[in-house]
């Protein structure tokens, strides 16, 4: 019976309604800050992403590849000879690349990363369970829709984007904007278009003199919408409300990417500059 | 103690919702009267543009009185569903049939708007609910969306005034800000407000509303505001104090309002209660 009850709650807490309203004291652990986290790396990233697994990957502008960081601490190359922007792991464990202008693809086990598409300058990524992909391209006002063979569309056409990051359910995807002004919310259609598009999220603005935006984006296991800002790491409930912003790992610069990441995805973990930060969540991540 | 974790969470969580001293008691004009005629009510779905991809429930209550010659008063309730719920804390379309029926509100066609929500393309998905977006965003989004929507549909097939003091925006909690939000921003299409439990806390930025109606020059809408001394106090803000601040801003800018604080919490029964009264003054010539 007490199982039943403690699955019930569990259920309850993570679903859309539920989690909406909860404060920052329900989210971070107590006397938990952030902690940089390169006592065994060189700085030097670019970007940062995780797998299902809780891994967390590192895009290296030193080694001009792709790190593997594992539960205990060590780092791996997975992937040699790709300088990345952006990246993002499918749930193959395959890894999409942001590389200069062109996407690159490199499978899981396989240190070398193929070009899939060229041309296509995108500064952030997302993957859906079925093998697709979500690239932001900024410049040209669009988001596209790729896959592992090449094919891609483009499903946006209007909006500067650079950060992305889809719902548990895979039903939405969230879009942070440029100008840090908005974080758009469309629905995932069955083949993959995106629609329904609304200025669903108002991120909390800098004051007078200070530029926003939102370079980084990740959620959790209830769907909290974890976006990096100008001001801190600002935490929204599934309906788009403010639950909090955290403070910045390292002031006055600014995270400009995170993920969940360690055993139970509890660690959130944030880029800033180019040196890694990370701190313990009471929720785990997506 | 274990043992007893889960059910004490699970009794938490419900009754946090649900703990105040509001033992508040319908009166007559909130119960049916075989003596009163009954108004019809008309259920649609409605599919919005301003809110793209939003779908929504839209009851529209049509008084038995009305006959199409002389144009209705027209009322919007948000999160309408729960305020025509006629055993639920409002009750509104039998308080509507006993005052109409009474002379005591004008003969008003009602119109009960659920928040929108966008449906999963994947079946098996619950939809995305819209309601924190539409309702606690202060923006002109929710006021446009009736402008063009709404409105027109419901003069489309009835005869209703066109007139601000012609129309009245009513809800509870969000649906309360978003009342006064939508005719804050549209004076000249909504003269009139009923606000229960009114979310006026920093949600989505709703708590400005005190400071901008005092350096505002003051607008032609009629306000009631009601709440509890057990409102909620969260993250957002705190409730009862939040409403004060309107009130006493209303009261600098020299507003027709009137703000009513129960002992109650977060929910509708003492709105619910005092419904008939709010809508006699809310309606008054």
């Amino acid at each position: 019976m007490n199982r039943l009850l403690s699955c019930f709650l569990l259920l309850v807490s993570t679903t859309w309604g539920y989690s909406q309203d909860i404060p920052l004291s329900q989210i971070l652990v107590p006397s938990e800050n952030w902690t940089k986290t390169t006592s065994n790396l060189a700085g030097e990233f670019s970007a940062i992403a995780s797998d299902s697994q809780g891994a967390l990957f590192l895009a290296s502008t030193k080694s001009k590849s792709i790190l593997k960081l594992d539960s205990t601490g060590k780092t791996i190359e997975v992937v040699t000879d790709a300088p990345a922007k952006a990246l993002a792991i499918d749930s193959q464990g395959g890894i999409f690349l942001a590389s200069g202008s062109n996407i690159l693809y490199a499978a899981s086990g396989n240190a070398k990363a193929s070009m899939i598409i060229e041309g296509l300058d995108c500064v952030a990524l997302c993957t859906l369970k079925q093998g697709k992909c979500y690239g932001a391209a900024p410049t040209e006002k669009a988001i596209y829709l790729f896959d592992k063979s090449s094919a891609k569309k483009k499903v946006n056409t209007e909006d500067a984007v650079i950060s992305l990051a889809v719902s548990n359910d895979e039903t939405t995807l969230f879009a942070g904007s440029a100008d840090g002004r908005s974080i758009f919310t469309f629905r995932i259609e069955q083949n993959g278009d995106i629609t329904a598009k609304d200025r669903y999220v108002a991120p909390r603005k800098p004051l007078a003199g200070a530029t926003g935006s939102v370079p980084g984006m990740t959620l959790d296991k209830a769907n909290r919408i974890y976006a990096a800002t100008s001001l801190g790491v600002q935490v929204f409930d599934p309906t788009g409300r403010l639950c909090g912003v955290l403070l910045q790992p390292d002031f006055p610069r600014f995270a400009s990417s995170i993920a969940f990441a360690g055993t139970d995805k509890s660690t959130l973990y944030a880029l800033v500059g180019q040196s890694l930060y990370s701190r313990k969540i009471l929720f785990p991540g997506k | 103690m274990n043992r007893f974790l889960p059910y004490a969470c699970f009794l938490g969580l419900f009754c946090s919702f649900t703990f105040a001293a509001d033992d508040y008691v319908l009166g007559i004009d909130s119960q049916p009267n075989p003596n009163t005629p009954k108004g019809k009510i008309e259920k649609s779905e409605w599919k919005s543009n301003i809110f793209p991809g939003t779908v929504r429930e839209m009851l529209i209550y049509v008084p038995a009185q009305y006959d199409g010659k002389a144009p209705a008063a027209l009322m919007i309730f948000q999160d309408g569903g729960s305020y025509a719920n006629e055993k639920g804390q409002f009750r509104a379309t039998v308080v509507f049939d006993n005052l109409i029926h009474k002379k005591e509100m004008p003969v008003t066609i009602g119109v009960f708007l659920n928040p929108g929500t966008v449906p999963a393309s994947n079946a098996k998905e619950k939809g995305r609910s819209n309601r924190s977006f539409e309702y606690d965003t202060p923006s002109d989004q929710y006021a446009t969306f009736l402008e063009k929507e709404i409105l027109p549909e419901i003069e489309k097939k009835y005869n209703v005034r066109k007139d601000a003091a012609g129309r009245a925006l009513c809800g509870i909690s969000s649906g309360g800000i978003c009342a006064f939000t939508a005719a804050w921003e549209r004076p000249d299409l909504f003269g009139k407000v009923l606000s229960h439990v009114g979310s006026f806390t920093n949600i989505r930025g709703g708590d400005v509303y005190p400071g901008m109606i005092r350096k505002t020059e003051k607008k032609p809408i009629r306000i009631f505001l009601q709440d509890g001394s057990n409102d909620l106090d969260n993250l957002h803000g705190h409730w009862p104090l939040a409403n004060r601040s309107m009130a006493a801003a209303l009261k600098f800018a020299k507003y027709d309002f009137v703000y009513v604080e129960g002992d109650g919490g977060h929910n509708g029964k003492h709105g619910g209660v005092i419904l008939p009264e709010s809508l006699r003054w809310l309606w008054r010539e």
